[in-house]
């Protein structure tokens, strides 16, 4: 478990790594596939030897990614707007009012 | 909404604390691999004897011992500097009026005397909390249970960053008067705790992973910073104190832990931050035409528990003004060098706090008595120095 080690891990290890790392963004984390792109891309793009799945992982983490952060953005923008038009449900959603409103 | 987190969470906190101090690290270790005999880089035409793998040994050791003391430097200077930031933001903040209290509360009436006993008294408390769980917890590591050790070091890391984090998040959203639902809310601090309990435990980048430790002292220091000054002050120097105990004594549990790490030739389980440089052998008589074949690291590993000590002093610094700040990071690092050096010649584990704290906490007291009276007096009068 010493991430020290992580330029010396084999090609069967970097495979379930990244699969298991791909499998559990689709728990609402888009933030771990993000991770998984950034993890192949340190240790593992050097390497052409791995098996090729990991690119695939990779790519499909990094556009996962990037759908999630959209989704997420819009939404977020779009409750800062209209929150005060939504009335009773604004509220009723808000961890945090703003003082004066 | 306004939701006083400290005073009522601190009692559950205080076990949570004292749960992932320990597994926090003994002080600082140094991590020698490979074999000295393999380390040695040879001359043309020289044969290895007595002389020269001495002499290779002390210009290699010097060298990497150079370049880890700043390896070191930068993630402590970046968790000070992130807990004074963090405590600068929402020291003006609602929750700032809830004190976190231990068991002895300091009222603003209370005398010299009753600030002092008090204080001790808190501090005593932390004490025994970290005995405890000290011992418990190599007494799990002898008897090879380690998938409890583990489960409880990724308990506690998931509580810190979820709870302290979200904490954290919350004050500083108060603080920025940002509106925020439940919803992002809840998602981004999910991310966030699942994310860094990957990244500390498993694979991940290594800024990422490197980026948690940081984060996860940073939180519990700033957590440290809601207690009350003189009850810090004295837990800093209980908890020196007992590092030293603890990592120096024939008796003391770190000591047992690190040596039975040692002897099984195993990793000391615990959340270490792991400051390793590469060293190159550059053979000036050879020309360079391969690249080094296995890059040896050669790294110093230091507690989390020692970033979290010193961030809180520093912390509890940012409180009184910035200037305590500078002269207690100055003490501080001093100390943290000083040990560095401690390191290299005696080549053994050594507690990082006693010295750290030792320096800086007599900077903060004399600035915070002397320097910093003297400066406003200076200035009020129109005089600069």
């Amino acid at each position: 478990m010493d991430p020290a080690d992580d330029d010396t891990i084999s090609g069967e290890k970097a495979l379930s790594i990244t699969k298991k790392m791909f499998i559990g963004g689709f728990l609402f984390l888009p933030w771990l596939w993000l991770c998984n792109f950034l993890f192949y891309r340190e240790y593992l793009s050097n390497k052409p030897q791995y098996p090729p799945q990991i690119r695939r992982f990779a790519f499909f983490s990094l556009v996962g990614f990037c759908i999630e952060a959209v989704v997420f953005v819009v939404w977020y923008v779009l409750y800062m707007v209209n929150r005060k038009s939504w009335g009773a449900s604004g509220d009723a959603i808000s961890l945090l009012i703003p003082q004066g409103e | 909404m306004k939701k006083p987190f400290f005073s009522k969470w601190f009692v559950a906190a205080l076990f949570e604390m004292a749960g992932v101090r320990i597994p926090l690290g003994p002080g600082i270790t140094d991590e020698i691999r490979p074999a000295r005999e393999e380390r040695v880089t040879l001359l043309e035409g020289e044969q290895l004897d007595e002389s020269n793998a001495t002499r290779e040994e002390e210009d290699e050791d010097m060298d990497y011992h150079a370049e880890t003391v700043l390896t070191i430097l930068k993630p402590v200077a970046l968790t000070m500097i992130f807990v004074v930031w963090a405590v600068k933001t929402i020291a003006g903040g609602t929750t700032d009026n809830v004190q976190a209290t231990i068991a002895f509360s300091e009222k603003s009436d209370d005398g010299g005397g009753a600030v002092l006993w008090k204080s001790i008294a808190n501090a005593a408390i932390v004490l025994a909390a970290i005995f405890l769980t000290t011992v418990i917890f190599v007494i799990l590591y002898k008897y090879r249970c380690l998938k409890i050790i583990y489960g409880w070091l990724m308990t506690s890391s998931t509580v810190l960053l979820g709870l302290f984090g979200a904490g954290l998040f919350y004050a500083l959203l108060e603080a920025w008067n940002v509106a925020m639902d439940d919803i992002t809310f809840v998602f981004l601090m999910w991310n966030f705790a699942i994310v860094g309990v990957v990244a500390i435990f498993w694979h991940a980048p290594t800024r990422i992973n490197q980026g948690y430790l940081i984060l996860i002292s940073g939180l519990l220091a700033i957590f440290f910073t809601k207690l009350p000054e003189w009850t810090t002050l004295a837990i800093l120097v209980i908890i020196a104190l007992w590092d030293l105990f603890a990592v120096l004594a024939p008796c003391g549990p770190l000591k047992m832990l690190v040596e039975t790490a040692q002897q099984r030739q195993e990793p000391i389980p615990a959340l270490l931050y792991n400051a390793s440089v590469f060293v190159m052998m550059a053979n000036p008589n050879e020309e360079p035409e391969e690249p080094e074949p296995n890059p040896k690291r050669k790294g110093v590993k230091l507690g989390l528990g020692d970033f979290i000590f010193y961030s809180v002093l520093i912390g509890r610094a940012a409180l009184f003004d910035m200037i305590t700040v500078f002269t207690s990071f100055i003490g501080v690092i001093t100390g943290l060098f000083l040990t560095l050096l401690l390191l290299a010649i005696l080549r053994k584990a050594l507690p990082a706090l006693p010295i750290s704290i030792a320096l800086g906490i007599t900077f903060y007291l004399v600035t915070s008595y002397v320097l910093f009276p003297f400066t406003i007096t200076l200035g009020s009068q129109g005089i600069f120095v």
